[in-house]
């Protein structure tokens, strides 16, 4: 706990809320730790049917925030059921695998996962929010590349992906999208449109240097010139406020805790432990690496939010319960 | 099986240390570019422009001086709602079609683009009490060119704008910078670079919409200098209304003959150089583009025959030359022939002397002086009051006319060419002010002196900078002729065509002309320009003027009574009106 604590690092602005949604989240991470993570073996089933329910509601009931269709108003405030359905797919895949690995064809078994993570991802691709739609078969392939499925199933399944990319780049790619792409290409070619989050972002992190201009003296940031500084940019921030060491202990922490993830994972007392386990540190870890990617122009543009630091309670909530699980794993593994 | 998990280890590591390298890379490698980048990003200079400085007249009375105005623009990138761009044009009263226009239009998002200039300040404060409802609307303050007076002295002060492409490759030396506001025309581009003083400025830490946050540095500009002129306002005042009142376009020159100062200078029509300071209505400009031409000003920029005015040049070449003297008798039965062509005179005189030729106008007489001279001698003389060439004002536009010689025309150089030009007519053209620098040398006896509007330029530190008279040329070695030609000016006044210039006890000299045309587009039935030249008091000179009202008739009936106008309140102090009346050529 006390790893991400530590990274934790308040939003500028809104970081009462966000502090308060911290200290609520953390009775939520002891008490998954205590109950038995197989109770979600039960469960499982219901709330991916759930999850996807609201994440289809949303393109139906949503008002949009900046063209995308991603939150509902639940209860008070905005809830984005993208990132609940990550856990949700987490746990059906894992549940799913192991109680039919042995009964049914691995082909079938591998179609059938297929297919629901398919689901969320249709789904979520069409509010649209690409990235978060990439993350749903990033998690799928991580599972079943530890489940133990033939690794063929895999790499014919990449093959198809990566001859549809031509594909979707025409027909399920929007504009913005595209732009983002070719934007992170050259990113020159629009610096005050889309262009603009890259360069200022990357302007914010490289003169940071390497001790940072020091807690809340980022000139960058306090001048607002990095865009969704407290969300999707943050750690722009954190380079400019804390320079290259401040980076490093953030990336070497989140490492950490990944690696001590996987560690309790794989000593688990049983293999949907160890499915679930590799899940969640395989969603946190894509977050980490993408968001970051992003910030220092290393990947396109995707509004994915850095796990535990980012603005971003529907995010942190999700997190935290991936904690908790993972906890519980760990509490029970086989010594 | 363990082979996968050490692969996922080890691709969770490969993750971690991707992304320090390139951490490495742009924080330690590259740190050092990238701050110096930041710094420029957030730290702006501002030039903070001086104020432009005053223009007055001799006794000190504003011409042009500067006054707060407020801009209200919007940062596109904040501003652009709709319901906020329409309570913006609700409160403006500027549509919210062209509020639209001029965001898209826009080279960049985040910078403020104008919407309306110099508004009222119950606009400014409705404004600011609905701030919240407009986001991104900014209210500048900024100081803009006022002429207290409107439309008086238009053409000596001249108008600011904002400066052009051209203009910026003259002006450059003087640290002019694109968007600056420069003098146009007039006064105001002559002295650009006294009056506009040295712009201070602000280095200035903004955010990311180009806001200000604090100043780090100030620089205060320097206020651009005073210049003082040598117009009298309240005589420019009777000038322009007594212009005005004949309804006709034309210009008028008052000259101090002693130094060459313009005591006051009027063109008709004129314009108001407070609309351009504003931003000018596409209404105004069309009014400014209309064929009577405000713009011009008629007194530098535009040429007339000088008719029967000429004749003052001729007579002094024909005296100097020893071709006449003051007792020569001429005899005008009405008309002459010249070569196989009747040339005629404005009426028959009879028997009529060197001086009554003058003061009556006989043309048969200047037909005579005019063959004997040939067209070369007249031209010299010509030139040497000053015809045909700048007489240096200190106001740009200034245009040379033409006096012509046979080396100068292409075809054959008749004898009736000479004829014409005897009397002012054919190829001769001036403008107004070279016959106000002829009339003043004739005045002072002899003395060409450059006209000039500014005569001091006060700086902001105190110190001024005296602009002295200058005498382009000294012909009082002809002193004696020259007072032969005064005496026919007096006499041109007391009984001869010029007789509606008379002032009860002022004598005044002077000399009508009627300048003929041809039919043209402006003048389609080419009616004549009147003229008329004169200064007074006749034996001692304060004041030389010269008239031209366009298609005004005969010099001695429509410009003469307004040189008596001018005259009489200049020396007196008192306001006359007079009207016209046939009173010969």
């Amino acid at each position: 706990m006390a790893v991400y604590s530590a990274t934790y690092w308040k939003g500028p602005e809104l970081w009462d809320k966000q502090f308060v949604s911290l200290i609520l989240t953390i009775p939520i991470v002891i008490f998954l730790r205590y109950i038995d993570y197989k109770i979600w073996f039960k469960v499982a089933p219901y709330f991916y049917l759930i999850s996807l329910i609201l994440l289809g509601a949303t393109l139906v009931i949503s008002s949009p925030i900046k063209g995308a269709k991603r939150w509902l108003y639940l209860g008070g405030f905005n809830f984005q059921p993208s990132e609940l359905a990550k856990l949700a797919l987490i746990l059906e895949l894992s549940v799913l695998i192991c109680s039919k690995k042995k009964e049914w064809n691995n082909l079938i078994l591998f179609m059938f996962c297929l297919i629901i993570t398919l689901l969320p991802f249709f789904i979520t691709a069409l509010q649209p929010d690409l990235g978060t739609a990439l993350i749903f078969i990033f998690i799928f392939v991580c599972i079943i590349f530890i489940s133990g499925l033939h690794i063929k199933y895999l790499l014919s399944l990449a093959i198809l992906g990566l001859t549809s990319i031509p594909l979707a780049w025409d027909y399920l790619l929007k504009d913005y999208q595209k732009e983002r792409i070719l934007t992170f290409l050259e990113p020159t070619r629009d610096p005050l449109g889309a262009g603009y989050h890259i360069i200022q972002s990357r302007l914010a992190i490289g003169s940071g240097g390497l001790f940072g201009y020091g807690f809340l003296n980022g000139p960058q940031n306090r001048l607002k010139f990095i865009p969704e500084q407290h969300t999707d940019f943050i750690f722009s921030l954190i380079g400019e406020e804390f320079g290259f060491i401040g980076a490093v202990i953030v990336i070497v922490l989140f490492t950490i805790l990944f690696i001590l993830g996987l560690y309790i994972s794989f000593k688990s007392d049983s293999e949907s432990g160890t499915l679930i386990g590799v899940g969640i540190v395989s969603m946190l870890c894509i977050h980490m690496f993408v968001n970051i990617g992003m910030t220092i122009g290393l990947l396109p543009v995707a509004g994915l939010p850095l796990p535990f630091i980012s603005y971003g309670r529907s995010s942190l909530i999700v997190n935290m319960i991936g904690i908790g699980i993972l906890s519980s794993i760990g509490k029970r593994r086989v010594v | 099986m363990r082979i996968r998990v050490y692969i996922f280890y080890l691709f969770i590591l490969t993750l971690g240390v991707v992304l320090i390298v390139k951490l490495y890379q742009i924080q330690v490698l590259q740190g050092e570019y990238y701050r110096e980048l930041a710094e420029g990003n957030r730290i702006r200079l501002f030039s903070v422009s001086a104020p432009r400085g005053e223009i007055i007249d001799k006794k000190g009375k504003v011409l042009a001086k500067n006054r707060p105005s407020f801009t209200v623009s919007v940062i596109p990138f904040e501003g652009e709602k709709e319901e906020s761009l329409k309570l913006l044009s609700k409160i403006t009263g500027v549509s919210y079609m062209e509020i639209k226009e001029k965001i898209n239009e826009a080279p960049n998002r985040l910078q403020p683009v104008n919407i309306v200039l110099d508004v009222s300040l119950e606009v400014v404060s409705k404004i600011k009490e609905l701030e919240d409802k407009l986001p991104g609307v900014l209210i500048a303050t900024n100081v803009i060119r006022e002429y207290p007076n409107r439309g008086l002295a238009s053409h000596i002060l001249g108008y600011v704008g904002e400066v052009s492409k051209e203009e910026i490759r003259s002006l450059k030396d003087l640290g002019v910078k694109m968007g600056d506001i420069v003098g146009k025309s007039g006064i105001e581009r002559t002295y650009q670079g006294k009056l506009m003083g040295v712009p201070g400025g602000e280095q200035v830490e903004v955010d990311a919409m180009g806001r200000p946050i604090k100043i780090l540095g100030t620089v205060p500009p320097i206020p651009g200098s005073t210049v003082v002129t040598t117009i009298d306002l309240d005589l420019q005042k009777v000038v322009e209304e007594s212009l005005k009142r004949r309804g006709l376009s034309g210009a008028i020159v008052v000259m101090n003959p002693a130094n060459g100062d313009i005591l006051s200078m009027a063109s008709y029509p004129d314009f108001d150089p407070n609309s351009f300071a504003k931003g000018i209505t596409p209404k105004e400009w069309k009014e400014l583009l209309s064929p009577k031409k405000p713009l011009l000003n008629r007194a530098i920029s535009a040429v007339y025959p000088p008719g029967s005015t000429f004749k003052i040049a001729v007579s002094l070449a024909a005296l100097v030359e020893g071709i006449v003297d003051k007792d020569t008798v001429f005899y005008c039965p009405g008309s002459m022939m010249i070569g196989n062509r009747r040339f005629k005179c404005w009426t028959s005189h009879g028997r009529i002397n060197f001086l009554n030729a003058i003061a009556r106008s006989c043309d048969v007489a200047f037909y005579t002086m005019g063959l004997k001279l040939g067209s070369e001698k007249i031209a010299r003389y010509a030139r040497l009051l000053g015809l045909g060439d700048l007489t240096g004002i200190d106001i740009p536009g200034e245009v040379k006319g033409l006096i012509p010689e046979p080396s100068w025309k292409r075809e054959p150089w008749y004898i009736g060419d000479t004829a014409n030009m005897s009397i002012g007519q054919g190829y001769v053209q001036v403008t107004p002010i070279q016959m106000a620098v002829l009339v003043s040398t004739i005045a002072n006896g002899g003395k060409v002196y450059k006209p000039r509007i500014a005569s001091r330029i006060i700086n902001q530190d105190g110190t001024i900078e005296t602009l002295s008279p200058t005498l382009v040329r000294d012909i009082s070695k002809f002193k004696r002729e020259i007072d032969i030609i005064r005496e026919g000016m007096e006499l041109t006044v007391k009984l001869g065509t010029g007789s509606l210039a008379r002032i009860e006890g002022i004598t005044v000299a002077g000399k009508t002309g009627t300048a003929e045309n041809f039919p043209n587009i402006e003048n389609p039935l080419g009616k004549d320009h009147a003229w008329f030249i004169a200064y007074a008091p006749a034996d001692n000179p304060k004041i030389a003027l010269s008239i031209v009202i366009e298609q005004g008739g005969h010099g001695g009936s429509t410009a003469a009574p307004i040189a008596a106008e001018i005259i009489s309140y200049y020396l007196t102090g008192k306001k006359i009106f007079r009207g016209g009346g046939w009173q010969g050529d």
